[in-house]
């Protein structure tokens, strides 16, 4: 057989004689890995033509928006003669949207949204400026005619997040990483900025040449190639720097006032009596306090496992998701909820699907000292003799619980108990972890883990 | 379980979806038809849906059923997949169930690195749905020259990606 990939790509293109079909059946039968590939390619297929429809048409779009002498084009709809060529180059972007926009039709409470949507002008692909890239525990504030934002949402220039509550991250297309804390109330306002209107944001930005600037309603804040966190109300602004350096901006009476903040360094500006902005000499403001754990204690991860693991910084809590592959969360047995020791510890989404992976290895690299925690079934196997090595049994139970099931009683169905295990671990140490079990036993589940700093 | 819930896990399960149906059949208007077959199929029985399972998994199950179905209504079509390749696929789908978001936004950044003619060959091959003949032909290129085109562009689309959702996942 020819290239395997390039065969492949011919199927894709209509192009393939019944010989080449049969090696092609053959090739995908012979290995799971191969049919992960040519799943991957055609994912590729499909966002490649929803890539560049949208393109293509924005394209046309910007063209049409020139022409002086069109203002019906300008009402954002396609003429007649744009809408045919559109039909005939959109067929499968068109497939994705009519079933989804089927599926928001058959839900009466979203659908004045969608028709709200229709009356104004589509926005142009440049508007957008952000995504949503991920959320925890996060509850927006109803916002009239808007559908709550999700994961992978394109952000628009002007685009006010009402968070009531939990955590969301941004990514800005020039390489900003903004989380939201809730309660929050941030509006985008291009590529490298942004308003914090009220609440707590942190800022990661990893292109020094790309400053990213946040105003608040006391002063400017300007990165310049950093890590620093903000809290604002109408009446202060909180900044704290965790890397690099930024500069503040604000008004005085005599004119512009400056401070330019290294790491570890932090200030408070309040609004007096008289409305005027000044510096206040303070302790570390307690609004943004709980940024200033650094650094991160998983400083990396590895696994050889198919699936999908994701290290979320600060993020263990009451609430917080369990798995990749799961609509399970993290939830304490008892009153007093998870212990407060593992809160806002980093923590690994692990997948489940590898909870009969007898061969499942993960090596974490920790940069600070540490206590590791394993989170293992509760089960008469369990827990394998690799934990019982190596881990401290700390008497501590957490459970995962469906996600609807979070409000509801504590011992609903479907659930699983897990034994908090703990180890110390030294900076800078590696840690190998192996599998949840070493044969297909049921009802144990993949483990958690959570990594808290020792606090000096 | 209502619409909304379902709309909520439907939305992000859509490309994954969509691209076990498209590698599946050639016809892209059957490829339209049976994707909105298979929404609306899941929308009815949505409230036999086991939330301890991933919503991406059930509604494979789902396509996979409705595509044996099509496909013994194209019996004069020769090349489709059987069974067991359908079942393949369908797992590997479902491998990349977290993953159609953030390769999403990794290709929009690899594009940007893909210009001048193969960025044309592209345009013209996904925007336009041109054959690779009729763009041989605008090109005055042989076809095997257009393929030899996109196999390149896609295997660096590929690699690009990869690299670009680890980096995402694990930053430095």
């Amino acid at each position: 057989m020819n290239d395997p990939f390039m065969v492949a790509g011919q199927w894709f293109d209509g192009d393939l004689t019944a010989q080449q079909f049969d090696e092609l059946c053959e090739w995908l039968n012979a290995d799971v890995v191969h049919a992960q590939q040519f799943a991957a390619l055609s994912l590729l297929e499909v966002q490649l033509r929803e890539s560049l429809v949208l393109d293509e048409r924005a394209a046309r779009q910007a063209a049409i928006d020139k022409i002086p002498s069109a203002p019906s084009y300008r009402s954002g709809w396609p003429s007649r003669w744009n809408w045919i060529n559109d039909e005939r180059t959109v067929t499968l972007i068109i497939a994705g949207l009519v079933v989804t926009i089927i599926v928001l039709t058959l839900d009466l409470i979203k659908l004045p949204a969608v028709r709200e949507a229709d009356r104004v002008p589509a926005p142009s692909r440049h508007d957008y400026v952000a995504r949503l890239v991920d959320m925890r525990n996060a509850h927006w504030k109803e916002q009239e005619g808007r559908a709550d934002p999700v994961i992978g949402d394109d952000l628009l220039s002007g685009q006010l997040l009402d968070l009531a509550a939990g955590a969301v991250e941004l990514r800005f297309d020039d390489g900003a990483r903004v989380v939201l804390h809730g309660p929050c109330q941030f509006q985008i306002e291009g590529r490298r900025s942004g308003r914090l209107i009220q609440g707590s944001l942190a800022v990661l930005v990893t292109k020094p040449q790309n400053q990213f600037i946040v105003e608040t309603a006391l002063a400017r804040v300007t990165d310049l190639g950093t890590e620093f966190g903000v809290a604002a109300t109408d009446q202060f602004t909180d900044v704290i720097v965790r890397d690099g350096v930024v500069s503040i901006d604000w008004t005085v009476a005599g004119g512009n006032a400056r401070r330019t903040l290294r790491a570890g360094e932090f200030i408070r500006l309040e609004r007096n009596d008289s409305g005027e902005v000044q510096e206040v000499a303070d302790q570390l403001p307690p609004a943004i306090a709980w940024q200033v754990r650094s650094p991160r204690p998983i400083a990396s991860f590895k696994s050889n496992s198919l699936h999908n693991y994701r290290v979320v910084p600060a993020g263990f809590g009451e609430g917080a998701v369990s798995h990749t592959d799961r609509e399970y969360r993290w939830i304490g047995v008892s009153e007093e909820g998870i212990p407060s020791y593992l809160v806002g510890g980093d923590y690994v989404q692990t997948a489940m699907n590898d909870k009969t992976n007898g061969k499942l290895k993960i090596e974490l690299g920790i940069a600070v000292e540490a206590d590791l925690y394993l989170l293992v079934t509760q089960h008469p196997e369990s827990p394998p003799a690799w934990v019982r090595e190596m881990f401290t049994p700390t008497g501590d139970v957490l459970a995962t619980r469906l996600s609807d099931l979070l409000d509801g009683a504590k011992d609903a169905p479907g659930s699983l108990n897990y034994d908090v295990w703990r180890h110390r671990v030294q900076a800078g140490q590696s840690v190998t972890l192996l599998a949840p079990q070493d044969g297909k036993i049921d009802k144990i589940g993949a483990y958690g883990i959570v990594v808290v700093p020792i606090e000096e | 379980m209502n619409s909304a819930s379902f709309t909520n896990l439907w939305v992000p399960a859509q490309p994954i979806v969509s691209s076990y149906v498209f590698s599946s059949v050639r016809n892209s208007h059957d490829a339209e038809d049976l994707l909105q077959e298979i929404a609306s199929a899941a929308f009815n029985d949505f409230a036999e849906f086991d939330q301890s399972r991933s919503f991406v998994a059930w509604v494979l199950g789902i396509a996979k059923y409705r595509l044996l179905t099509y496909y013994r209504s194209q019996s004069a079509q020769k090349m489709v997949f059987d069974e067991s390749t359908l079942a393949n696929l369908a797992s590997a789908h479902e491998h990349l169930e977290t993953q159609a978001s953030p390769r999403r936004y990794a290709l929009r950044k690899c594009l940007q690195r893909v210009d001048g003619k193969k960025r044309q060959v592209l345009q013209w091959r996904y925007a336009e749905d041109r054959s690779v003949a009729s763009i041989a032909e605008q090109l005055n290129a042989t076809p095997n020259a257009v393929s030899m085109m996109l196999y390149k562009s896609r295997k660096f689309l590929l690699q690009c990606i990869q690299r670009t959702v680890a980096a995402m996942e694990h930053p430095e």
